[in-house]
């Protein structure tokens, strides 16, 4: 199944010409607000990539609802301006970019960030303005309940999962694609990008350190089943989604090891959708079947 | 009483599990050991482990020592919550095969190959079955008795 799973992950991930759409999209939008806010060019180090494009986690294929996070620095004066009138700021970025964009694309503001929707349907760019504190963490304005500043920090979770990442040699990225090709595969499924990076940077920090082979990464799927379902109460309403995909995955590894490699294949589609590749034929073993009713112990069999 | 194994019993093995090979120096087969089994009515369960079965075994032991070679079992009782001795792993990290207590009822003979390579298929299979479906397919044996070769 080793081929399968290289064509799943590269099925999964981003081509080179969506890396380049994303990134004109999120740099032309941060070069809007640097000539608005600081009457410059555009200026690299005013921008912070977060979320799954900093990961470099998002899923093929490309959907509306997937956004490029980006934090656009803020310079103090600007921070002083807004400091009681956290709305405003939101109000003053998508006012900037409103004279830069089309009518075609959209602009919205709420809450703590500016989305721009691109008529494209991609890559829409979902921009927060921020004020870097000393410490790394960032004041960003949120215009709820009145409107505050809150403090945010994206740098700790990044750096978990990019060391994480290191060492198990790009296993924590290609898991977490995968896993979030399945949350698309399940449309009724919750599970929040931010928390599925969590759990695989978890797992794969306890379980698979190093990384894994290529060969063994239905072993490692079918032990991260195995990992979210034992850690998931009965009441929880991802429960049952998780116990049939875990159940498929179980069901994938037994028609692997008999040789069945079509079967496994078709279990492994009904979880992760149509990117996970067909296998065009079987190599039966010819194991048999050793049926019992009795153990040689230490097991006790009535 | 230690258990060695004859020429015999290495050769009836390695034809019965192709994934296994015997490395002479050390007087261990070791590889991957792959079956396909059912408990009754059960479910079908195929699955390899990864072990060594350690052929001349000096310890008071009627049977081989087995290792799982691969942390498979390690990593089953951390994803599932329980210690790798309720998965019948010794500290040593050999297998409990075992209860010595009652290997007079399954080996009446004494050592045989091929009652031991059904033990290892049995073994390997309410493993299998209790990291699959979290549960037992067959209440295990309480952990303790002593070997009475009388």
């Amino acid at each position: 199944m080793t081929l399968q799973f290289i064509k799943f992950v590269e099925n999964i991930t981003l081509t080179d010409a969506q890396w380049k759409d994303a990134k004109t999209k999120y740099e032309g939008v941060c070069a809007c607000l640097d000539k608005h806010f600081y009457d410059s060019a555009y200026n690299e180090s005013h921008k912070f990539l977060f979320g799954s494009y900093k990961l470099k986690t998002p899923v093929r294929p490309i959907v509306p609802e997937q956004d490029v996070d980006v934090l656009f620095k803020i310079d103090s004066s600007t921070y002083v301006k807004y400091q009681n009138n956290p709305g405003g700021l939101l109000q003053e970025v998508r006012k900037a970019l409103k004279e830069r964009y089309t009518t075609t694309d959209k602009i919205k503001a709420w809450g703590k960030v500016v989305l721009i929707q691109f008529s494209d349907g991609t890559h829409n760019v979902e921009v927060l303005p921020a004020y870097e504190r000393y410490d790394g963490k960032f004041l960003i304005p949120n215009t709820e309940n009145g409107g505050s500043w809150n403090v945010f920090d994206p740098r700790t979770p990044i750096k978990s999962f990019q060391d994480s990442n290191l060492s198990s040699n790009s296993l924590t990225q290609k898991l977490t694609k995968m896993i979030k090709a399945w949350k698309r595969n399940t449309t009724t499924l919750e599970y929040k990008s931010c928390i599925i990076a969590e759990d695989v940077i978890n797992f794969v920090n306890r379980f698979y350190p190093d990384g894994a082979d290529t060969g063994n990464y239905l072993l490692v799927i079918k032990a991260f089943y195995t990992y979210i379902f034992s850690r998931t109460s009965s009441t929880d309403a991802r429960y049952s989604l998780i116990n049939i995909a875990k159940t498929r995955v179980d069901k994938a590894y037994q028609y692997e090891e008999e040789g069945k490699h079509i079967e496994a294949s078709e279990e492994l589609r009904k979880v992760f959708g149509d990117v996970f590749p067909k296998e065009e034929k079987n190599e039966p073993n010819s194991l048999e079947n050793n049926i019992f009713t009795t153990a040689p112990s230490p097991w006790r069999v009535n | 009483m230690a258990c060695k194994l004859r020429e015999s019993d290495i050769n009836w093995m390695l034809e019965k599990h192709p994934g296994l090979h015997y490395i002479y120096e050390r007087d261990i087969i070791c590889g991957v050991f792959s079956f396909r089994a059912q408990y009754g009515e059960g479910p079908i369960i195929s699955d390899h482990y990864t072990i060594a079965i350690f052929c001349n075994y000096p310890a008071d032991s009627p049977l081989p020592a087995v290792c799982e070679i691969n942390g498979r079992i390690k990593q089953m009782s951390l994803l599932l919550g329980i210690p790798t001795a309720d998965l019948h792993l010794n500290g040593d990290g050999t297998l409990c095969l075992i209860r010595p207590d009652k290997f007079k009822i399954w080996y009446p003979e004494g050592f045989d190959i091929r009652i031991f390579e059904q033990n290892l298929v049995t073994h390997f299979y309410w493993l299998s079955f209790r990291e699959r479906f979290g549960k037992e397919p067959w209440k295990g044996e309480e952990h303790g008795g002593i070997y009475n070769f009388d």
